[in-house]
């Protein structure tokens, strides 16, 4: 029951702390946010794309329209002439401009006339939704090129244009919706990195307490070390579970992240915090000082995060840092949840990456607690 | 009020000189920072975070971008192996630039891309040859990660597999039409057809630069200095603090120390820190891994000036914070969230226009990588990026003072 007391005076501590809400909360989420903006949030890149269209025929006008519809950034910008459109790409009118050339439906039937993009050095993103736009126009206009020339060669006749707007694709490609179905790893990956920074904080509340002299005092009514390392471990547990499920609720509500079934994603954020807040609880009872404790869970936090490809969606380095990073509690956890997210997987699963984070957690606070007591015997 | 005698160990006071005569503000600062350095050099954590883990990183980056071979890890479900589903297996599996892995589902596919294990992946259905034969048109999945910049190029090479068989197919229906020609004849016209057909092209005309693309080591590089210098000069904060609350500089100002020498040689300490730093990952990444930074005259400014804006926000953050953990507690989610928004995790340009705007108004990040940018993929001059380097300069005056003034007001108090 002391334990649980002193579990429960950190808790309060470190919900009231600024130092813990801001790196374990509000960090991860921020970093978050950035790149789900960056990368389009929910709903994909959008563009404005000005369309000129120099060829100024029936055909053209339809590639136009169907062209409009297709756009996530809204209706097209019809411009005069190319001169127009790279004007209206550098002031940032527009994102890019798709140049029709003069002759292009003539060119269907005929050799093809090269298609032009207008693309601004620095919008990447749309000039590449401009450029996957443009090719696509110029895949249905080899479609139709090969439909004409077969249809001539068997027959010697030119098909009517109007037979020609017709053709449908034997086979069309789709692109799948891999960022709709799970973004979580924006979210998750920053959080494993604050999360850790953030217990570490938590776990280092003994040791200031024993340069405060609290410690002294807490001592004085008979509590034994291992109560006192037992309850802080709790302690930075309890913290660990309240910062990861604000993060995960947050991100969800506000932001719209989606992490994948909530009892699941439960489950692996509960033995994330169990083995980051094992680790961080021996790292600081094996430091000398407050000051060496805080530099090694925060290099260990940095180290963690960059091989186990948390700054990176995931994503694991090739050769032996893959492999060694694989290792790491940022990616285990990553990895389980992208198992049971876009991977299709089921708890079962995964069970064994779980049950590897909370072994850990546990065999980790199992040795800091023990060099914790004799620290505090 | 007397003036404290100098104790006979003060580091700051040579042997023979007197309280009366009392060192300049210059003198002092250059022996605070030089004593700064020196603790840092016996700061085995502070190296680590300096020098260690910035290499870890570019080492390790460096690994994971490859030279270019070009090659491009896709996973395939095979929905069918024979008939269409078959003809497009063998395009796949034939093509020099795919490295082919085969799975059972679309969502082992999903999930292996998320994991960084391959790049990109198709779906064939297992019923595109009956679909189309039955004059319908069969959908092959592409699944592209939308983060990863070579998605449109990814994009580009698999529909290009993907659209001989579309071309030799539609070809073949159309004229089968049109013209009722056997399947086989319209199928084997269609085919010679498609074999001669020019392919249309996609011009590209960039302006606002180069158009060179951004993209691989060199720009993890230059982002990874700029973000490196500032993390650290944030976090460094910490040991300012706590030689304010643990009495450090109540003990130097009883030598004669001036609160305006020891806050000119601790800023002047970071800055140096600071560039030190950001030239030995230039450095190393030029000799390890080739990285050609373009101007020597850029980078130097560049990294001049954010040194100066580091230094100037590691002061600042060692005046504001109340507590050591305070500093690293803000000091790092700060630094990471203006590195991400000023371009240090993905290329500015990839962005939405309203965040570049933000992220200019807002960080000194994203003035440096747009200069070194600049400077590394277009190969322009100092005369190029002097509007980046007046803003560096603004923000590096704006730091530095207000960092100043706070931290000697918090000394002054004692």
């Amino acid at each position: 029951m002391v334990a649980i007391a002193l579990a429960a005076k950190d808790v309060r501590r470190g919900v009231r702390s600024k130092s813990l809400v801001l790196t374990a909360v509000v960090g991860p989420l921020v970093l978050g946010l950035i790149m789900a903006l960056a990368f389009g949030g929910a709903n994909g890149p959008s563009a404005t794309i000005a369309v000129v269209d120099l060829d100024a025929t029936a055909t053209s006008e339809g590639v136009v329209a169907v062209l409009g519809d297709q756009l996530s950034g809204g209706p097209v910008s019809l411009r005069t002439d190319l001169r127009d459109a790279e004007e209206a790409v550098i002031a940032e009118e527009v994102d890019a401009a798709l140049v029709i050339p003069p002759g292009y439906t003539k060119s269907l039937f005929d050799q093809p006339l090269a298609l032009q993009v207008v693309r601004n050095n620095q919008r990447a993103i749309p000039g590449e939704v401009a450029t996957a736009i443009a090719g696509e126009l110029a895949s249905q206009s080899d479609l139709i090129r090969a439909a004409t020339s077969t249809v001539v060669a068997i027959d010697q006749t030119q098909p009517p244009l109007a037979d020609v707007r017709e053709i449908r694709p034997a086979i069309t490609v789709d692109i799948g919706d891999l960022q709709n179905s799970f973004n979580a790893a924006l979210y998750f990956g920053p959080l494993t990195i604050f999360l850790f920074l953030g217990l570490g904080g938590a776990a280092r509340s003994l040791v200031r307490e024993e340069r405060e002299g609290t410690l002294a005092r807490i001592r004085s009514i008979a509590v034994s070390p291992r109560t006192l390392t037992s309850g802080s471990a709790i302690g930075v547990f309890i913290q660990g579970v309240l910062a990861s499920l604000v993060v995960y609720a947050v991100s969800t509500v506000a932001f719209g992240a989606r992490w994948g079934e909530p009892a699941e994603v439960i489950l692996v954020l509960l033995a994330l915090v169990a083995a980051l807040s094992g680790l961080s609880t021996v790292i600081t009872a094996a430091s000398r000082t407050e000051a060496q404790a805080e530099g090694w869970t925060n290099a260990c936090a940095f180290l963690f995060g960059i091989i186990g490809g948390s700054f990176f969606g995931g994503a694991q380095f090739p050769g032996v840092l893959g492999v060694v990073g694989a290792y790491t509690p940022n990616a285990l956890a990553m990895r389980a949840l992208i198992e049971l997210g876009p991977g299709g997987q089921d708890l079962a699963s995964v069970l064994p990456i779980l049950a590897a984070l909370v072994a850990a957690g546990i065999a980790a606070f199992a040795v800091g607690s023990q060099l914790m007591t004799r620290r505090f015997g | 009020m007397t003036a404290p005698a100098a104790p006979p160990q003060s580091p700051l006071v040579r042997p023979g000189q007197g309280v009366s005569d009392s060192p300049s503000t210059w003198t002092i600062a250059a022996s605070v920072a030089a004593i700064d350095l020196r603790r840092l050099v016996r700061d085995r954590v502070a190296l680590f975070f300096m020098v260690v883990l910035p290499f870890v990183l570019i080492f390790a980056l460096g690994v994971a971008f490859p030279t270019d071979t070009g090659v491009v890890g896709v996973g395939v479900v095979v929905g069918e192996e024979t008939g269409i589903g078959g003809e497009l297996l063998a395009a796949v599996g034939g093509a020099d630039t795919l490295d082919v892995t085969f799975y059972d589902t679309p969502q082992e596919i999903v999930r292996d891309i998320q994991l960084g294990r391959i790049e990109a992946g198709i779906v064939i259905p297992p019923n595109l040859t009956e679909v189309v034969e039955s004059g319908g048109t069969g959908e092959v999945r592409l699944e592209l990660d939308p983060a990863n910049q070579a998605s449109a190029m990814l994009r580009n090479m698999l529909d290009a597999v993907v659209e001989n068989q579309a071309l030799v197919l539609t070809a073949a229906r159309f004229a089968e039409d049109r013209t009722g020609a056997e399947k086989q004849e319209a199928l084997a016209v269609a085919e010679a057809q498609v074999r001669s057909l020019t392919r249309g092209q996609v011009e590209s005309i960039t302006v606002g630069g180069s158009g060179t693309p951004i993209s691989g080591f060199a720009f993890t590089a230059l982002a990874q200095v700029i973000l490196f210098m500032f993390i650290n000069s944030l976090a460094g904060g910490s040991s300012l603090v706590e030689m304010r609350v643990f009495g450090v500089a109540d003990r130097a100002l009883t030598a004669p120390v001036t609160v305006a020498g020891l806050t000119v040689g601790i800023t002047l300490s970071r800055f140096l820190i600071a560039l030190m730093q950001g030239l030995l990952i230039a450095v190393v990444a030029a000799v390890a891994f080739d990285v050609d930074w373009g101007s020597p005259a850029v980078l130097l400014s560049v990294l001049t000036l954010f040194a100066l804006v580091s230094a100037g926000a590691g002061v600042l953050m060692g005046a504001l914070a109340r507590t050591p953990d305070q500093a690293v507690a803000f000091g790092i989610p700060i630094a990471l969230a203006m590195a991400a928004l000023g371009g240090c995790f993905f290329p500015l340009s990839v962005a939405p226009a309203a965040m570049q705007l933000v992220a200019r108004v807002l960080t000194p990040q994203a003035w440096a990588t747009s200069a070194l940018t600049a400077s590394v993929f277009d190969g322009v001059g100092l005369g190029s990026v002097l509007v980046n380097l007046a803003v560096l300069a603004g923000f590096a005056a704006l730091y530095l003072s207000f960092g100043a003034v706070m931290l000697s007001r918090r000394l002054q108090r004692r």
